[in-house]
């Protein structure tokens, strides 16, 4: 009798790659919800749009490029429900469509597909989106409307300044610490609610999903920068709040930027990605055109990942390469 | 599910119910295959005739220049020769040994253990003891780590892998002996720093300590805990300050005390025998050359294996065939049938290999430049230094051969690597 063979080890933990994923859709879900209970059911349908389109160009990527699809490891699902879920309110529905269009046919499948890509998807897609339509994506609705905002193609509404465009023109801020953590403020459908972000992230962290490694210096990163530089009067403290809660910073850190495939996987590699995350991050609020810039970091601090993993590992094994190489 | 920490795993133990039962003997076999290989790995000539009569521990084969030998584990009429395709030694041919007959063991006189390190390490090489923790010859290994500076030596029981309970079976039936031989192999490395690891909970853990008080230190037994591979405990927490750790097996130990005392050379080993398709696991003490068919059949099969894993399930070979001897450094033997594998994917980059390496290696990184061709940038990642524990691919969720890749950029730095580029060879 013939028996199968196969590498060792025979016992392999029953973790999967499409578990993650959907730990991510869990930890994403509460935030959309969050905004309906503001505007209604349309963000619940701007991220679905994302979502589905997303799974949809990947499918159609993988048939053009004869692969076996790879939607069910999940990744296409996260990255449009990331690109709905950093769309205003207000946005039209073909808006986070563009964005994971892009996302997939621009930079995920060129590259190879699930695993191989470079560079965030949902970064990108979000930069693209960002680039050519600033118009929709910075136009804000006022969370004290009270009204559900209605489901049609496209909503004719007064935007409202949001903390991140008050820090970009300076001055007092609007907004005080209770209604910035409790997401009393205009912004993207899932940036605002800083304390489900809060909740997300120690759901991602207990599950393994995320590294404490990125975020944590990421943000300190940009406490320190926030509170050397403040840019609205109040304080240090006010000015650290303001700049943490404001925009899409918080999800930055916690979803864009612990994406496994494009972020280092050795731990000084990934507290240096989370440093310098955090200062691009800063500069382009600083010196960027646009109100938010946290996706364009995110794109060039994915082009520093692997020399950043590479030498972080090479900074601690220096003797023992040395004494190896010399025997 | 095993729970992945900084620098190892721990994995969950399925010992039971083989680690709780008595070592029991495999009924004589109708025929053994010998390996006509020695110890350190050379191939012998068969020195005895066909249809001879052999008695158990006569010489049956030599090496070329009569240094190494192989011994016969049984005695019995040597019916003639065989090949294999063996999955350690590859195509070998084995002595076949028929009509094997059970022979009371003759009382045997302890003799005088009074040895210096060199009679130590000969006796060791002579008898061609192997270390079942690593295949290795027991006397080369020990000889490569004699007088190092500050040298600890541990005789490792703790079954580090989820299986195999076969080194706490010899600890649990002849512990005093296993400590003698470990102070024979303290003898040959010139080290007095020796210890005995086992994996037991607190209370097991002082029991045994105090239940062997009268012949042996309670110092000497160290406890590995319960992180998977057990080297990490060893080297870098409980003997940091060592420069040098050796490891050997306790199987290992009790041969060489065997073989010192009573001129011995090894001729069983215990296998544990486990898996979800055996019937009923448990250790067995097993005559070397004994057919892994045999010693499933004695154990019984409750279903048809899809696999049958010579080793433990971190590091264990899957065969194809049964019809292959038992050899010396094995001391577990799968029969599985459910074998979770996570559906292959490209690398993810969550990092969980990097984490889980004990070396403190880069298994992704290692993967990529070999699978992207990059040969000479491949040195500077030290794939040399890993000891295939396996956990790196335990980890992967991507479903990768994280281990397979790194051990093939170690085994071929020597063909590919260092040869790369200079033309001569390729």
């Amino acid at each position: 009798m013939s028996y199968k063979t196969a590498h060792a080890p025979h016992l392999r933990r029953s973790d999967r790659f499409s578990f993650m994923c959907a730990d991510v859709l869990i930890a994403l879900a509460p935030l959309s919800i969050f905004s309906a209970v503001y505007y209604g059911f349309r963000p619940v349908l701007l991220v679905l749009a994302g979502l589905v389109s997303a799974v949809l160009f990947e499918t159609i990527g993988c048939l053009l490029m004869r692969r076996k699809p790879t939607v069910t490891d999940g990744s296409a699902a996260v990255t449009g429900a990331i690109i709905g879920s950093l769309v205003s309110p207000l946005s039209p529905y073909w808006l986070p469509v563009a964005g994971s269009a892009f996302a997939i046919f621009s930079v995920k499948m060129p590259m190879g597909g699930s695993g191989r890509n470079v560079f965030n998807p949902a970064a990108a897609g979000l930069s693209a989106i960002t680039l050519c339509f600033p118009g929709f994506f910075f136009k804000y609705p006022d969370p004290g409307i009270g009204l559900p905002l209605p489901l049609s193609k496209t909503v004719n509404m007064a935007s409202v300044p949001s903390p991140a465009s008050q820090l970009a023109s300076g001055g007092q801020t609007l907004y005080s610490p209770t209604m910035l953590l409790l997401g009393e403020i205009p912004g993207p459908i899932g940036g605002t609610a800083i304390t489900i972000l809060i909740a997300s992230a120690l759901f991602l962290l207990v599950r393994r999903a995320i590294s404490p490694l990125i975020t944590l210096p990421y943000l300190a990163t940009c406490a320190v920068l926030a509170s050397i530089f403040p840019r609205v009067t109040g304080g240090t403290a006010g000015s650290v709040m303001v700049e943490l809660c404001a925009g899409y910073l918080l999800f930055c850190g916690i979803f864009l930027l612990n994406d496994p495939v494009t972020a280092p996987r050795h731990w000084l590699g990934r507290i240096a990605y989370g440093v310098l995350a955090g200062v691009l991050v800063m500069l382009t609020r600083y010196f960027g055109r646009f109100e938010e810039g946290a996706c364009f970091a995110v794109l060039l601090v994915n082009a520093f990942a692997t020399t950043l993993d590479r030498f972080g590992w090479y900074a601690l094994n220096l003797r023992r390469i040395r004494n190896r190489r010399r025997s | 599910m095993s729970k992945l920490t900084n620098s190892g795993i721990f994995i969950p133990s399925l010992k039971q119910p083989a680690a709780s039962r008595p070592v029991t003997d495999i009924p004589t076999p109708e025929r053994i295959l010998v390996p006509l290989v020695s110890g350190d790995g050379t191939f012998c000539r068969l020195t005895a005739r066909i249809d001879d009569t052999i008695n158990k521990g006569g010489i049956i084969a030599s090496s070329d220049d009569n240094s190494m030998h192989v011994y016969s584990p049984v005695s019995g009429v040597l019916a003639g020769r065989q090949a294999v395709l063996h999955p350690i030694y590859g195509n070998v041919a084995c002595a076949v040994i028929e009509n094997i007959r059970e022979k009371g063991e003759d009382e045997k006189k302890e003799s005088d253990i009074n040895l210096s390190g060199d009679e130590v390490l000969e006796i060791a090489r002579e008898k061609g003891i192997v270390d079942e923790l690593d295949g290795q010859l027991l006397a080369e290994k020990l000889a490569a780590c004699r007088n190092s500076e500050n040298l600890i030596l541990i005789a490792d029981g703790s079954d580090s892998e989820p299986y195999s309970s076969s080194s706490w079976a010899v600890i649990n039936e002849s512990c005093p002996e296993v400590y003698r031989g470990l102070k024979l192999a303290g003898i040959a490395v010139n080290t007095n720093n020796i210890y005995l690891g086992v994996r037991l909970g607190k209370k097991a853990f002082s029991s045994l300590q105090h239940k062997y008080m009268q012949e042996i230190e309670p110092s000497v037994f160290i406890n590995a805990g319960k992180k998977y591979p057990v080297n990490y405990k060893f080297e870098k927490d409980l003997f940091k300050s060592h420069p040098t750790v050796c490891r050997i097996g306790v199987q290992a130990c009790l041969a060489l005390y065997r073989a010192a005392a009573f001129g011995e050379a090894p001729s069983s080993c215990i296998v544990t025998v486990a898996g979800d398709c055996v019937a009923n696991p448990q250790n067995v003490r097993v005559p070397f050359g004994t057919l892994v068919e045999d010693l499933l059949r004695f154990c019984g099969l409750a279903q048809n294996p899809e696999y049958v894993i010579i080793g433990d399930a971190m590091t264990g070979i899957a065969i194809q065939n049964t019809e292959i001897p038992v050899v010396p450094g094995i001391s577990c033997l799968l029969a599985i049938k459910n074998r979770v594998q996570p559906p292959a994917h490209a690398c993810i980059g969550c990092g969980r290999c990097a984490r889980a390496c004990h070396a403190g290696l880069l298994p992704y990184e290692i993967m990529r430049r070999l699978d992207n061709m990059q040969y000479e940038r491949l040195d500077y990642l030290l794939p040399e230094e890993c000891d295939g524990c396996g956990a790196c691919s335990h980890v992967c969720p991507a479903g990768l051969d994280v281990t397979y890749k790194v051990l093939e950029a170690r085994d071929a730095q020597g063909n590919i690597f260092v040869k790369w580029g200079t033309g001569d060879e390729l």
